[in-house]
């Protein structure tokens, strides 16, 4: 009699299992044999319960998916999901329709969010720390990585500042680059990264522009404050409007900027789920809370959206805080051509060629310019020597952060004048 | 269409069960062709007709085979030619087209390039109506009248599109009369569901990794090497003259990742077949025996798609003679299957090279290491590195890139010389610097340090998956009721995983919004 286990080999043809091991140490044989025969018996029995498992499992899944009417949009992905594909001839042909189909199963697929919600936090638990080149650090804020744009882009940058320069010799030029998230907190992000060092790039654009203009750094500024501040919203691209404070001040002493108003902070929305959540599809550890910036009194200016012909006396647009970017609270978002005329007692007049960074900056800057224009060179197809001829700007900003420049396009062209 | 889809899921297989349950029996071979046809069609609309062609051909081969048995021989040779010729045209004429340029283009003579898309599946059901028309040659059964029950096993979806290769012999009974039952069906279920997660969540996951590890290695065409006079040797003894943003970990962390991609990708659709069968009362052969625990190369083709190994050995290799012929012969023999071998799997040189690497091997371990005793450890090592760099061979885009990545695993070459601007900038300003202050290959970096630290979960549950502990575990827990019930929440736990897998993959943001 054997002592240990008995391994019997079933026939692959026969049955429908695989080897079953069974442990029957002080059986005598007879029993054994029995013993085997009930065990195969409660299998049977086991795997029949299963198959009707199963076919509930996956008739239940068809018929809730005919039953649940279908989603419009996603509010976490910011996008319209798929509809039902149209069934034609040439759609079966071409493989669209199939593919369409596939689409709008995931699309629509019942509780989707939950779903979505629930890789990410088993995601993150089998160690991913990024997704979509957005990095999640230990405490759950997002950060955007960063890579290194190509030597031909810096120096056509460069190059189209300088040429700006020169064509433009009697005015006030400033470059303020700001470092974002990835290299100012780098502390915070998980031990191995593959972002690159944005401090190589903020040193090689600002000494290539060095020459023609003030440049503006705030790293040091940053560095400072980031322990008592946040600088950087948790699930958002964007700087908060503490960190545009800071650089204001920054601002201030190189653009000789005197207005004396001093600032109360507010909390106008906290629940913002900013752009990196939605586009990482990490789950949020907390919402952050968008601030604005109240000064003791009021300048007097109006707002002028160019393109559309319309005027308001507001930078601020809160209708913008229920929607899916409340970030759009400054300006309404990003348009071509901004003008804010003011009621100033100065000469200056600002040009700011900008990213949305800008946007919560820009207003501590009204009070010391009679005119500032705001171009968002993403936009803007318009004429700019003939812009610039017309006003008579005396200064001229540059504000960009890093990501968003090292992969910008638009720049370039415009300076040049290309339109 | 495949398996792991959600249209698969959600809506093909419960209309499929649904018809073919509620079918009386007669109906049921008409009812699942049906089915498989449109299957079929879901992914190759267009090529379906080819498909249709094919079953035709050979259907009407074996009943002229049977009506005229003195013209047996010429009839076979016929059906052959052309199942040949048409795998050859669909998968091969391009890759025939592209090489014959490269030899001889720079005397000035060269073919136009068609491009040709390759039909899904074709290498699996040609090789299955080949195995019908040659063993019914060779008498090994009488000749199928029945058109619905010959279509039905070219066309049957589960093993249609990636195996098993079913032989004819094998399932000819079921196709007559098969028992269908709710036990079998839950075991087919389960082992559907086995087959499901090895390929969403293992194979799917560590292939992520292979991906992007690969896309860090440079591989211009390797034509383009070619034309600039540049030998296919030299390519092998010296790489690509450009770097790689590789270190030698990063090289292995990626090839090991491929290793487990393809194995779980191949033997979960294979076990998913298998399952699909018995839940619709038929028995594949088993396709995969746990080939990553073999002591060596012959062990590992016993147990990786044995279904593929078993086809070259009844049709080719025996056929030649196998190996009850001289040395020299046999010698002959095995290179040429595994030359075969290798373009079955690929219309590439890389595929040749794979093939005859393995053939090489196999014919060492026949005539020099079979007379040592090798310790099993050793034995797995050996054969675990082997395979490994089998795969990388297998998984570039051409031989070039494969070159590259070998000589980096190895720590060889990567001299800067030839560094081009693209290829720098696209590195990582870390590797950039690491590059240009030694000369030689980096072994360990940011990049590696990165897939180390997110990937060695993932590779680990991997590797204890290519085991047979899970099973161990499973019949373990078929013994007692708690077990069973244990095994019932998981498995209907990795379908809800597999599925929510599914459904996240089209996690699809928008991403202009942000500025």
């Amino acid at each position: 009699m054997k002592k240990n286990s008995t391994i019997t080999q079933v026939n692959e043809r026969q049955a429908a299992s695989k080897p079953v091991t069974a442990n029957h140490s002080d059986m005598e044989p007879d029993s054994k044999q029995s013993g085997r025969k009930r065990f195969k018996r409660i299998l049977h029995r086991y795997y029949r319960l299963f198959g009707v498992l199963f076919v509930l499992l996956i008739f239940g899944l068809a018929i809730l998916t005919a039953l649940l009417p279908d989603q419009d949009y996603s509010a976490s992905e910011k996008r319209s999901l798929t509809k039902f594909p149209e069934l034609t001839l040439s759609s079966v042909a071409d493989g669209s329709f199939m593919d369409g189909m596939e689409d709008w199963a995931a699309d629509q697929f019942p509780l989707r969010n939950k779903l979505m919600q629930a890789k990410s936090s088993l995601s993150i638990g089998l160690g991913a720390i990024r997704s979509q080149d957005v990095y999640r650090c230990n405490d759950g804020s997002l950060m955007e990585a960063f890579s290194l744009p190509s030597d031909d882009l810096i120096t056509s940058q460069a190059a189209s500042i300088i040429d700006f320069a020169e064509r433009y010799p009697n005015k006030d030029i400033y470059f303020c680059l700001v470092p974002t998230a990835i290299s100012v907190l780098e502390e915070k992000l998980p031990a191995a990264t593959l972002t690159d060092d944005q401090n190589l790039y903020l040193d090689r654009m600002m000494s290539a522009v060095n020459s023609v203009s003030t440049v503006i750094d705030l790293r040091d500024t940053f560095a400072k404050n980031k322990s008592t501040t946040e600088l950087y919203y948790h699930t958002d691209h964007h700087w908060t409007t503490d960190a545009a404070y800071l650089a204001w001040k920054d601002l201030s002493d190189v653009m000789a900027l005197d207005s004396k108003l001093s600032y109360t902070a507010g909390i106008v929305c906290n629940d913002f789920a900013g752009s990196l959540l939605s586009a990482s599809g990490f789950s949020a550890n907390a919402y952050d809370a968008i601030k604005v910036y109240v000064p003791e009194e009021n300048p007097l200016y109006t707002l002028t959206y160019d393109t559309e012909k319309r005027m308001t006396a507001s930078v601020y647009c809160p209708e913008y805080l229920d929607s899916e970017d409340p970030y759009q609270i400054f300006f309404g978002g990003n348009y071509p051509k901004l003008t804010i005329r003011t009621a100033q007692d100065t000469d200056r007049k600002l040009l700011v060629f900008k990213d949305s960074y800008a946007n919560c900056l820009l207003p501590f800057l009204i009070p010391d310019f009679a005119q500032i224009t705001v171009i968002d060179p993403r936009y803007y197809y318009d004429d700019l020597d003939m812009e610039i001829q017309s006003v008579g700007y005396t200064d001229v900003l540059f504000l960009y952060n890093a990501n968003t420049l090292a992969e910008d396009s638009c720049l370039v062209p415009v300076l040049k004048n290309e339109q | 269409m495949i398996f792991s889809s959600l249209t698969f899921l959600q809506i093909f297989l419960p209309i499929t069960l649904l018809l073919y349950y509620i079918v009386p029996m007669r109906f049921k071979n008409a009812a699942l062709l049906l089915c498989s046809l449109i299957f079929y069609a879901w992914g190759e609309p267009v090529y379906i007709i080819l498909m249709l062609y094919s079953i035709l051909l050979n259907y009407v081969c074996g009943l002229l085979m049977e009506n005229h048995p003195r013209a047996r021989k010429q009839i076979l040779f016929f059906a052959v030619l052309v199942n040949l010729f048409l795998l050859g045209f669909f998968k091969y004429a391009g890759f025939l087209t592209e090489s014959f340029n490269s030899i001889f283009g720079r005397f000035g003579l060269t073919l136009p390039l068609r491009e040709i898309a390759l039909p899904i599946g074709i290498s699996f059901y040609t090789f299955q109506a080949l195995s019908y028309v040659i063993d019914l040659y060779r008498g090994k059964f009488p000749v199928q009248r029945n058109l619905t029950r010959f279509a039905l096993y070219i066309t049957m979806f589960p093993q249609l599109i990636a195996g098993p290769i079913v032989r004819y012999e094998s399932i000819a009974e079921e196709l007559e009369s098969r028992k269908l039952s709710m036990a079998r069906f839950g075991r087919g279920s389960m082992q559907f569901i086995e087959g499901l997660a090895m390929k969403v969540l293992l194979a799917n996951q560590v292939g992520g990794i292979a991906d992007e590890i690969r896309a860090l290695t440079p591989s211009p065409a390797v034509n383009a090497v070619l034309s600039e006079g540049t030998s296919v040797v030299s390519v092998l003894t010296e790489g690509l003259p450009v770097g790689s943003g590789l270190s030698t970990v990063t090289a292995w962390l990626g090839a090991l990742a491929y290793y487990f991609q393809i194995y779980f990708d191949f033997a979960g659709y294979s076990l998913m077949a298998i399952g699909l069968g018995h839940m619709l009362g038929f028995t594949f052969i088993k396709n995969f025996d746990y080939p990553y625990l073999s002591a060596s190369i012959t062990e590992f083709w016993r147990r990786w798609h044995m279904s593929l190994g078993t086809w070259f050995r009844e049709y080719v290799y025996i056929p030649l003679g196998g190996n009850r012929v001289s040395a020299v012969k046999h010698i002959r023999n095995i290179l040429i299957v595994w030359m075969l071998t290798g373009l079955w799997h690929g219309a590439a040189w890389n595929f040749v090279l794979w093939g005859l690497y393995y053939g090489l091997l196999l014919l060492l371990e026949k005539y020099l290491l079979s007379r040592i005793r090798i310790p099993k450890v050793i034995g797995w090592l050996y054969t675990t590195v082997l395979v490994i760099v089998g795969w990388v061979f297998f998984s570039g885009e051409n031989l070039a890139q494969s070159a590259t990545i070998l000589k980096t695993m190895f720590g060889m070459g990567g001299s800067l010389s030839g560094l081009t601007t693209q290829t720098a900038q696209a590195m990582t300003a870390a590797q950039t610097t690491a590059q240009t202050s030694i000369s030689h290959v980096t072994f360990f970096d940011q990049t590696a340090r990165y897939y180390l630290s997110t990937g060695w979960r993932i590779l680990l549950i991997c590797g204890i998956c290519s085991t047979p502990l899970p099973r161990l575990l499973r019949d373990r827990l078929l013994r007692s009721d708690a077990g069973r019930a244990v095994l019932t929440v998981l498995y209907v736990a990795l379908l809800a995983l597999a599925i929510m897998f599914l459904v996240v993959q089209n996690y699809n943001p928008f991403l202009y919004f942000r500025f």
